[in-house]
Formats: C-alpha cells, sequence, structure tokens
C-alpha cells in the first residue's frame, strides 16, 4: 500500500489509505467487537445507548471449561490433523501420478476425481448418513475423518497436480540417467522442490475442514462433536450464551488465523517454485 | 567411448509418426549434431538414445552393446538439458557431485574429480555458490560438469544454447567443442540452428518430418544438398530455388533467365530435352554486374541488406521472381537499380522437381 502512496503522490495516496483503514474497519468490527464479549458482562452486552466501559469479567471463560468445551477442540484438532495428513500421504503420489504418467483414459480419471466436488455437500450427506449407518462409522472418529478426506482429496490433488507439472521434467530425467529409480527420483528430486507446494495446499485442506459444519453435524455430534457442532449447545433455555459464544468463536479462529499467516509464507514460495530458469 | 547406432528405429505417438525407420550412426568420439526444424523427431531421437523414450520399432546400440531395453540409468550416459536441469535445492559444487554421489562415490578421489572438472570449466571461484543466481552461461557450465564428471560413455546435448544470449552462446560453442575433443566422448548434438551444428559438429544429420534427409560433414551438405530440403535449410541466406526448361544444348531456361551449364551437368541432362527441374543457386554464387554488361539474368535492384562486410541482395527478375545475391560489402547498389546477374554455372545444383533429389547425388 506504500507503494501505492508514493506512486500516487500524497492526496491520492491518502484517499486510497484512507478507502483501505475504512474497510478494514468495516470487516474487523464484528471480530473486535466479539473479542470484547468475551470480557463483556451479560448486563453490558445489550446495553442500550451501547456501554462501552465495563469491568471485564471471566465468568464465559470458566462456564466454557466447565462445560468441556476443550474437548471439542481437541477433537477438531485432531480430526483436522489426522485428515489432511492422510490426504498428504494418498494424495501427493496421486496428484504425482496425474501430472507425468501416461495412463488409459486419464482425463476422464481426472475429471471423475474432480467430479466428487462438483455436487453441493448437502446432496452427499443423506447418502453418507445412510452409508456411515450401515456400517457402522456413524459418529466415529474414523467416519467423519473418512469424510473430509473424500472431499479435500480431491481438491488436493487437482491442486497439487498443477504444482507437480510446474516441475520441469528434465530434473527428474537427468536423475533417471543417474540411475535412480521413480521412487528415489520422487523422494530425493520431486518432493523437495514440491514441499512449498504441499504445505500451501494442505493448509487449505485443514482450513476447510476446520470451518465444515453440516457433515461433522450430521455424520457426528454425540461421541465426535467438532468445535463448530459444540457451539449451538449455548443456545441454552435461559437464553443464547453470548458471552461463551464469542469464547469459542474466537478461540476457534486462533488456529485458522495461525495457518493463514504460515500459509502466506508458503504460498508465495509455493507459486514460484520450479527450478532455475535462465 | 563407444559408438551409438540406430538401425531403423522408428517412434509413434498414437497416431503421429515422430521418427521413421532411422538408421544413423555416431562414431567413437565424434560429435554428431541432428539438426532440423522443430517437430522434426531429433528431440525424440536423442530421448530414445537417452532411453527416456521408449523405441516403438527398431534397434539402437552403443558399440556392440543392445542398449534398446536398458533403463537411462544402465546405459552409462550423461545428458545436457535446454533449461540445464540444474538441481535448484543444491550449490554449484553439489550439483557436479551428484552423479558420484548416486553412485556411492565420496571422499577425496570423489573430490579430486569434481575439483578437476570445475577447473576444466572455469568454475573453481563459484563452487560454493547457489546454482539459482548464476547466469545461464554459468548454469549450462555446470550442467555440463555435471556431464563430464563421471566419464560416460555418450553425452548427450538437447539444445544445449538455445536459452543463452549471443556472446555466451559464442563462447559456450567454442567451449563445448574443444571438451569434447579434450575427453574423446562420443556426443550427440541436438540443433535447429545450423550455424551452432555446422560450427560444433563433426558431422550433421538433418532430418525433417521424422525423416533422416542427409548426414554428412557439414561441407557435404552445403556442397551437394542430397535434396531440396538440406539445400534449403542449410545455407543463410536461403538457396534460390527456380524452375526452369531444359532446352537445346545445356541450357536451362527460366522465367526471364536462362543459363549454360558446363559439360558435365548437361551431359547429365542430355535425352531430357522439354522437361522441367528445379535449379537451385546459393547468393554467394551468383554476381551481380552493371547493367550494360551480359549475363544471365536482369532485373532491378528491389532491396538491399548491408551485413558489414557482405551485402544481400534481392533483385526481381521477373514478376514472380526474386533472386538473392551475397556479394562483397558495402557495395553502391540502390533499390531501382537495374542489375544484371551472373551464376556460377559449376555451382549450380539440380533437383528433380518430382520427389526433390538432387540430381547429381546419387541416391
Amino acid at each position: 500500500m506504500s507503494d501505492v502512496s508514493n506512486t500516487k503522490g500524497t492526496t491520492g495516496g491518502l484517499i486510497w489509505t484512507g478507502t483501505v483503514v475504512a474497510y478494514a474497519a468495516v470487516v474487523l468490527f464484528p471480530i473486535f467487537w466479539m473479542a470484547l464479549m468475551m470480557f463483556m458482562p451479560n448486563d453490558a452486552m445489550f446495553a442500550r445507548p451501547t456501554v462501552w466501559t465495563f469491568t471485564p469479567t471471566l465468568a464465559h471463560f470458566e462456564y466454557v471449561i466447565e462445560q468441556g468445551f476443550y474437548w471439542n477442540l481437541v477433537t477438531s484438532f485432531l480430526l483436522c490433523l489426522v485428515s489432511t495428513a492422510l490426504v498428504v500421504v494418498i494424495g501427493t503420489p496421486a496428484a504425482y501420478a496425474f501430472a507425468r504418467f501416461e495412463m488409459k483414459l486419464k482425463d476422464d480419471l481426472f475429471l471423475f476425481i474432480l467430479a466428487t466436488r462438483m455436487a453441493p455437500p448437502v446432496c452427499l450427506v443423506i447418502p453418507f448418513y445412510f452409508i456411515f449407518a450401515k456400517v457402522g462409522l456413524l459418529d466415529t472418529f474414523a467416519g467423519l475423518t473418512l469424510a473430509y478426506m473424500t472431499f479435500n482429496l480431491s481438491f488436493y490433488v487437482w491442486v497439487l497436480r498443477s504444482f507437480c507439472r510446474d516441475l520441469p521434467v528434465e530434473l527428474e530425467e537427468a536423475a533417471a540417467l543417474e540411475g535412480w529409480s521413480r521412487a528415489q527420483i520422487f523422494r530425493r528430486v520431486v518432493f523437495p522442490l514440491l514441499r512449498n507446494g504441499i504445505v500451501a495446499t494442505a493448509v487449505l485442506c485443514f482450513i476447510f475442514a476446520w470451518n465444515e459444519f453440516l457433515f461433522a453435524f450430521m455424520l457426528g455430534g454425540e461421541t465426535v462433536q467438532t468445535l463448530p457442532v459444540s457451539i449451538p449447545k449455548l443456545i441454552t433455555s435461559q437464553g443464547v450464551r453470548w458471552g461463551e459464544m464469542a469464547v469459542v468463536g474466537i478461540t476457534a479462529l486462533l488456529p485458522v488465523l495461525t495457518a493463514v499467516f504460515i500459509l502466506q509464507r508458503h504460498i508465495v514460495r509455493g507459486l514460484t517454485l520450479g527450478a532455475v530458469k535462465g | 567411448m563407444s559408438s551409438i547406432a540406430f538401425r531403423s528405429v522408428c517412434k509413434r505417438y498414437g497416431d503421429v509418426d515422430a521418427v521413421k525407420h532411422l538408421d544413423l550412426s555416431c562414431e567413437s568420439g565424434e560429435m554428431l549434431a541432428l539438426l532440423g526444424p522443430s517437430g522434426c523427431g531429433k528431440s525424440t531421437t536423442l530421448k530414445m538414445a537417452a532411453g527416456i523414450e521408449d523405441v516403438t520399432a527398431g534397434e539402437i546400440f552403443f558399440g556392440e552393446r543392445p542398449v534398446t531395453n536398458l533403463r537411462p540409468g544402465e546405459r552409462n550416459i550423461a545428458m545436457v538439458f535446454e533449461d540445464y536441469a540444474l538441481y535448484p535445492q543444491m550449490t554449484v559444487w553439489e550439483n557436479v557431485a551428484f552423479p558420484l554421489k548416486v553412485r556411492g562415490l565420496y571422499g577425496q578421489p570423489a573430490a579430486q574429480r569434481i575439483g578437476e572438472v570445475l577447473q576444466l570449466l572455469g568454475l573453481r571461484q563459484l563452487a560454493d555458490r547457489d546454482v539459482k543466481g548464476l547466469s545461464g552461461g554459468a548454469q549450462q557450465r555446470v550442467a555440463i560438469g555435471r556431464a563430464l564428471v563421471r566419464d560416460p560413455e555418450v553425452i548427450l546435448f538437447d539444445e544445449p544454447l538455445s536459452h543463452l544470449d549471443a556472446d555466451q552462446k559464442v563462447q559456450l560453442r567454442a567451449e563445448i567443442k574443444r571438451l569434447q575433443k579434450i575427453r574423446q566422448v562420443t556426443s550427440i548434438l541436438v540443433t535447429h540452428d545450423q550455424t551452432e551444428a555446422i560450427a560444433m559438429a563433426d558431422r550433421v544429420a538433418v532430418m525433417n518430418h521424422g525423416v533422416l534427409q542427409q548426414v554428412g560433414a557439414p561441407q557435404d551438405l552445403y556442397r551437394h544438398p542430397a535434396n531440396l530440403f538440406v539445400a534449403n535449410f542449410i545455407g543463410e541466406p536461403p538457396m534460390n530455388l527456380l524452375e526452369a526448361e531444359i532446352g537445346e544444348g545445356g541450357r536451362l531456361q527460366g522465367d526471364n533467365w536462362s543459363v549454360v551449364l558446363d559439360d558435365r551437368r548437361s551431359g547429365m541432362l542430355a535425352g531430357c530435352r522439354g522437361e522441367t527441374v528445379v535449379v537451385g543457386i546459393r547468393p554467394e554464387h551468383i554476381a551481380i554486374l552493371p547493367p550494360e554488361q551480359s549475363g544471365d539474368a536482369r532485373g532491378a535492384v528491389a532491396y538491399r541488406e548491408p551485413r558489414g562486410d557482405a551485402d544481400v541482395i534481392t533483385v526481381s527478375v521477373s514478376d514472380g521472381t526474386k533472386l538473392i545475391a551475397e556479394i562483397p560489402g558495402p557495395s553502391r547498389w540502390r533499390a531501382g537499380d537495374m542489375a544484371v546477374l551472373q551464376f556460377s554455372a559449376d555451382r549450380l545444383h539440380i533437383f528433380d522437381p518430382e520427389n526433390g533429389r538432387n540430381l547429381e547425388v546419387a541416391p
């Protein structure tokens, strides 16, 4: 942004900066308000006119911990981690194969992989429910992991294939001439160059799984309850516990924010990945 | 070092014949250039020699050893690629060391060999640098070092100079040739640049549409092109190709020009009176004379392209015929000047218009 203000002169720069600041303020205000609500006593929350000064309270945090919401956090975290890890382990060789190998009906297969993302998730959740109920995967950790994998795998393979294609094939040919097998080439030549792409794509998969509500709600919910699914519990018979909701909401936001910061660094590298060009 | 032989090698991609019945050999210690326009099958041929591409039919031999079904790693070859294909995460030293490391060669003997190769290529000072920061020329040198370090039987160069600046190109061209001669390593060079092929190779094989057109020393290709394609492809500016009718007494009659052949050529065409042939004449074998003199053709100068010590002059002989002549420069010819053209009758090439074959070169 400073670049823009420099090139556009002082007045133009000020207007630009002002616009951006105003936009950021609009976007960030709800999050700021939510952060404020974490510490707000209940009576101050909906006071009219708006109360800006209040004695901060930790009551909302106490309630959230008492109710064992940290278990939901752990569940969410483990679920996302395991499903993303499996996606990487299965998807990376698949993406590489689609990028490099000759196979019959390759394009059709590839389109088929993408097709799993074409239907709206709502259409798939019912069949998933019946299948899972039949095979006993309903409300299990394995079941939800599997459900998330089917979603993320197609996305991951699709994105990573283009990363693989951007790698110059000559690097692999050069290594093949030295007598390395496909597996060795993949591990020692392709993988180091692909690492940033893998991280960037995996983080996106993680975020997707983290934010997912519908499947977690329909296919899990009792024994396996993710953080997004746990939030409606705060709508109680005594009313909506807004402060607690703010606490859970901000907690849910933190891992994603961290991930996005990591992603930012890696996606830049990921996009510029490839061998040296003259 | 060993020779390389292609025996009736074919490569088919689906319905497309990339290489058709290629019979070609490269002697031990020789540098052979595969020259042709893009898509002529030269790179495919190289990749089949490397084992990166399978052979559809036919056989490839290194010396006496059939390699057709060997994997690339089993052929003892090295390759230098168009875009260098250096491992970006490694330094110059590590890149050159890589082929030795793969074979389990470490320590003092390996270090000495790497040192020698770096010395040979003038890369000593850059040994610890990242390859990413180097100029194209230096990167390609590193790639050549990587190819040389383990004394392969064969080095395959796939358009090694096409991404380089003009000055680096000329420098590296000479250097590759020098190293190839010092090490006496059998090499195949793929290029679309005839200057490169002629400057570097002992022999040049010209390919088009997957078919080998002619193979021979650069001078042979220039002096005795086997067919119209080679005649047109080799030489810059390209050869003038004109249709003509065989007339009385060894005279060839073209569109507003005519030439009397020398005895050998007219003897060759005796008895073919009235038939049409294609005559090829190189620009450097046409002299331009003042209009009052007599010659083989007459026309107006269309334009002049000065090239320092030579001028390339285009002359309109008739509505449809423009002839290009290369004469010592700088000359005084200007566009619009009338001029007389004199062909060197002993340097004419005569081709069969049906199959494009040079009538002088035995099929």
